[in-house]
C-alpha cells in the first residue's frame, strides 16, 4: 500500500512538473512573440522556409485527399440519402463534415506527419550536436530564434492549408456531385452557400490556429528534451507525434463542444 | 529546390495571399448571401411548439429564402411567439391570411418553415402583425377554409398529414372515432378464428395423412381408389357400348323376320311376332338415347379422371398452404414447434 501511494505521488509530482515545464514553455513562446515582430530580419527567412515546407509543399496532397474526400463524401452520400428524399442534405453533410471538422482534423494529420516529425528531429538533432547551446552562449533565446518562427510558420501555413483544404474538397464534391448529375457551378454554390453559416467558417478557422500551435509546440517541446544522444531523437520524434495527434483530438473535441454550446 | 529557396519569399507571399482572398471573397459572398445587409421588415410568427427552431430558422416560398426567425418566447397561452424577419425583396409576398407551416425533418430534428402565402395576394399584411403557424387554431381555420395549401418536405409532409388524420380520427365530435383501433380488434378476432381454423384443418389433415392401424393412408387410399373407380367406369363403358352395337344387330334382324321357326310357330305373326316387333321398335327409340347416355358417359370419364387429377393437385397444394400457414410467425405454432 505504502508502495503504491509512493509510485503515486512520484507519477503526481512527475506530471505537476512536466505541466510546469510545458507551461512555461508556450509562456516563453508568446513572450518571445513581440521580440520576433521586434527582430524580424533574424528570423524571417526561418519563417518564410518553414511556410514554404509545411505549407506550399504540402499543397500536392492536401488537395489530392481533399478532393478524394469530396468526392468520396457525395458518392456515398448519393447512394444512401436519395433513398429516404433527404438528397439536399448532402450539401449539410459536405458543409458538416468538410468545414466542420475534417477539414481541420485531416490538415492537421497532414502536417504532423511531414512536419512535425520534421520539427522534433531538426530540433533533437541540433541539441545533440551542442548547437542550442552555443546559440544560448552568444546569447541569443533558442526560443526566439529557433521556435517561434516555427510555431508561427506553421499557424500559417495550416490555416492556409485548411483553406485551400476546404476549397479543394468543396471542388471534389462538385465534380463527383456533377457527374452523377450535371449541375452548374452557380446553382452548387448557391445550395451550399445556404447551409454555410459563419460560425462553420469561424470554427474551421479557430480550430486550425489552435492545431497549427498545438502541432507546433509540441514537436517544438519534445525536439528540446533531447539531451546528448541521437538514440533519443526517433523516440522524442514519436513521441511528439503522438501527443500532437492526441491534442488536436482533444482540443478539436472541446472547441466543437464550445462552438454547439454557444 | 534551389528554384524555390531563389523565389521563396514569392512562393510563400502568393501561398498566404492566395489564402487569404479565397477566405474574404467567401465571407463576402456568404454575407451577402445572407442578407446580412439587406434591409428587413419584422413581422410575429406564433406556433404550437418550439420543436425545431432556433436562432436563425430559415422561411423559404417556393424553395426562395424570404427570411429568418430569430427570437422566440412561450406565452401565457403556451403557444411560441417568435419574430419573423422578412427580407425587402420578399416584403410584397407577406399577404394577409398567409400562414407558416413547420414542419420539423424526423432525421436531422431540424425544422423547415414554409411560408404558405393566402389568396389575398395585393392586400400587403402590415408590419408587425401576425402569422399563424397551421397547428395553432388560426392556422388550422386558414386551412380549413383553403386559403392556404400545404407544401413542404415530402417526409415531414407525410408525417404531418398522418399525425392530423390520426388526431381528426380521435376527435371527440367524429362519428368514426376509434373506428381504426375497432377494424384493428376486429382483424385481430379475425385472425385469431383464422388461426382456430387452420389449426383444425391442420389437425385434420394431419390425421388423414397419417397411416391407420393396417398402415394404410386414407388419403392416398381414397385417390388410388378413385383412379380404380375411373378405369372400372372406363371398361364398363366399353362394354355397354359394345353390348348396345350387339342389341342393334339383333333388332335389326327381328324387324323383318322370314325364317322357318317364325312361319310353324306364328304363321299370321300376329301372336308373337307382332308383339316382338312393337317390343323391339320401342327398344329401337330408346337405343338412340342410351348410345347418347353412353357417349355422354364415354365423354364425362376423361372429366371425371382430370377432376380426380385436380383433387389430388389441390389437396397437394392444400397440405403445403397449411403447413406454410403451420409455420407463419403471425399465427402459426411458436418457432420452437416449426418444421426445419
Amino acid at each position: 500500500m505504502q508502495q503504491i501511494s509512493f509510485a503515486l505521488g512520484r507519477q503526481t509530482l512527475l506530471l505537476y512538473r512536466k505541466s510546469i515545464s510545458v507551461f512555461s514553455f508556450v509562456l516563453e513562446i508568446i513572450y518571445e512573440l513581440k521580440n520576433f515582430f521586434l527582430q524580424r530580419k533574424i528570423t524571417r527567412l526561418i519563417l518564410i522556409r518553414q511556410i514554404l515546407f509545411t505549407g506550399f509543399e504540402a499543397l500536392g496532397l492536401i488537395a489530392f485527399v481533399a478532393v478524394a474526400v469530396g468526392g468520396i463524401i457525395i458518392l456515398e452520400g448519393s447512394a444512401i440519402l436519395p433513398g429516404f428524399g433527404q438528397s439536399k442534405l448532402l450539401y449539410t453533410i459536405l458543409v458538416t463534415v468538410i468545414l466542420r471538422e475534417l477539414g481541420g482534423l485531416l490538415t492537421a494529420f497532414i502536417i504532423i506527419a511531414r512536419s512535425g516529425t520534421a520539427i522534433a528531429a531538426e530540433l533533437g538533432n541540433m541539441v545533440v550536436n551542442q548547437e542550442v547551446e552555443s546559440l544560448v552562449s552568444f546569447g541569443i533565446s533558442p526560443i526566439l530564434y529557433l521556435v517561434v518562427p516555427r510555431v508561427l510558420g506553421v499557424v500559417l501555413s495550416m490555416i492556409a492549408l485548411n483553406i485551400y483544404f476546404n476549397i479543394a474538397a468543396l471542388a471534389g464534391g462538385w465534380f463527383m456531385a456533377y457527374l452523377f448529375a450535371p449541375i452548374p457551378i452557380p446553382d452548387f454554390l448557391y445550395k451550399l452557400f445556404s447551409e454555410i453559416s459563419v460560425s462553420d467558417i469561424t470554427s474551421s478557422f479557430i480550430k486550425s490556429l489552435f492545431f497549427g500551435f498545438i502541432i507546433a509546440v509540441v514537436s517544438s517541446y519534445q525536439g528540446l528534451q533531447v539531451n546528448f544522444a541521437s538514440t533519443e531523437v526517433p523516440q522524442r520524434t514519436i513521441k511528439a507525434v503522438v501527443l500532437s495527434l492526441s491534442w488536436v483530438i482533444i482540443v478539436d473535441i472541446l472547441i466543437t463542444a464550445i462552438m454547439y454550446l454557444v | 529546390m534551389k528554384f524555390k529557396l531563389r523565389y521563396s519569399e514569392k512562393i510563400v507571399g502568393t501561398f498566404l495571399i492566395a489564402a487569404l482572398i479565397i477566405i474574404a471573397a467567401s465571407t463576402g459572398y456568404l454575407l451577402l448571401h445572407n442578407k446580412v445587409f439587406e434591409k428587413k421588415f419584422l413581422f410575429k410568427a406564433k406556433f404550437g411548439d418550439a420543436v425545431g427552431l432556433s436562432s436563425s430558422t430559415p422561411v423559404y416560398f417556393r424553395g426562395f429564402k424570404i427570411g429568418v426567425i430569430t427570437d422566440y418566447e412561450l406565452t401565457e397561452d403556451n403557444y411560441i411567439l417568435a419574430d419573423f424577419k422578412v427580407y425587402e425583396e420578399f416584403r410584397k409576398k407577406i399577404v394577409k391570411k398567409s400562414a407558416l407551416l413547420k414542419s420539423v425533418n424526423p432525421v436531422t430534428s431540424t425544422s423547415t418553415i414554409e411560408f404558405l402565402q393566402g389568396p389575398e395576394n395585393f392586400s400587403e399584411l402590415a408590419e408587425g402583425s401576425m402569422i399563424p403557424a397551421i397547428d395553432i387554431p388560426e392556422g388550422e381555420i386558414l386551412l380549413a377554409k383553403n386559403m392556404v395549401k400545404k407544401t413542404g418536405d415530402p417526409l415531414s409532409t407525410v408525417i404531418y398529414n398522418l399525425a392530423a388524420f390520426s388526431e381528426n380520427i380521435n376527435k371527440d365530435n367524429n362519428v368514426d372515432k376509434g373506428a381504426f383501433f375497432r377494424a384493428l380488434v376486429n382483424m385481430a378476432d379475425a385472425a385469431e378464428g383464422m388461426k382456430k381454423i387452420t389449426d383444425n384443418l391442420n389437425i385434420d389433415i394431419e390425421s388423414i395423412s397419417k397411416p391407420d392401424k393396417y398402415g394404410r393412408r386414407p388419403m392416398a387410399s381414397l385417390v388410388v381408389n378413385a383412379a380404380q373407380i375411373s378405369d372400372s367406369l372406363r371398361v364398363m363403358t366399353g362394354l355397354v357400348n359394345h353390348s348396345l352395337m350387339r342389341l342393334d344387330t339383333v333388332i335389326t334382324a327381328y324387324s323383318q323376320p322370314e325364317g322357318l321357326v317364325a312361319k310353324m310357330i306364328d304363321p299370321d305373326g300376329k301372336q308373337i311376332i307382332e308383339p316382338i316387333r312393337k317390343t323391339i321398335s320401342n327398344l329401337n327409340d330408346v337405343l338412340p338415347k342410351l348410345e347418347k347416355f353412353s357417349e355422354f358417359l364415354v365423354t364425362q370419364q376423361g372429366q371425371f379422371v382430370i377432376i380426380l387429377k385436380q383433387l389430388v393437385e389441390t389437396l397437394d397444394e392444400v397440405q403445403v398452404t397449411f403447413e406454410t400457414i403451420n409455420n407463419g410467425p403471425l399465427i402459426g405454432k411458436p418457432k420452437s414447434e416449426r418444421k426445419k
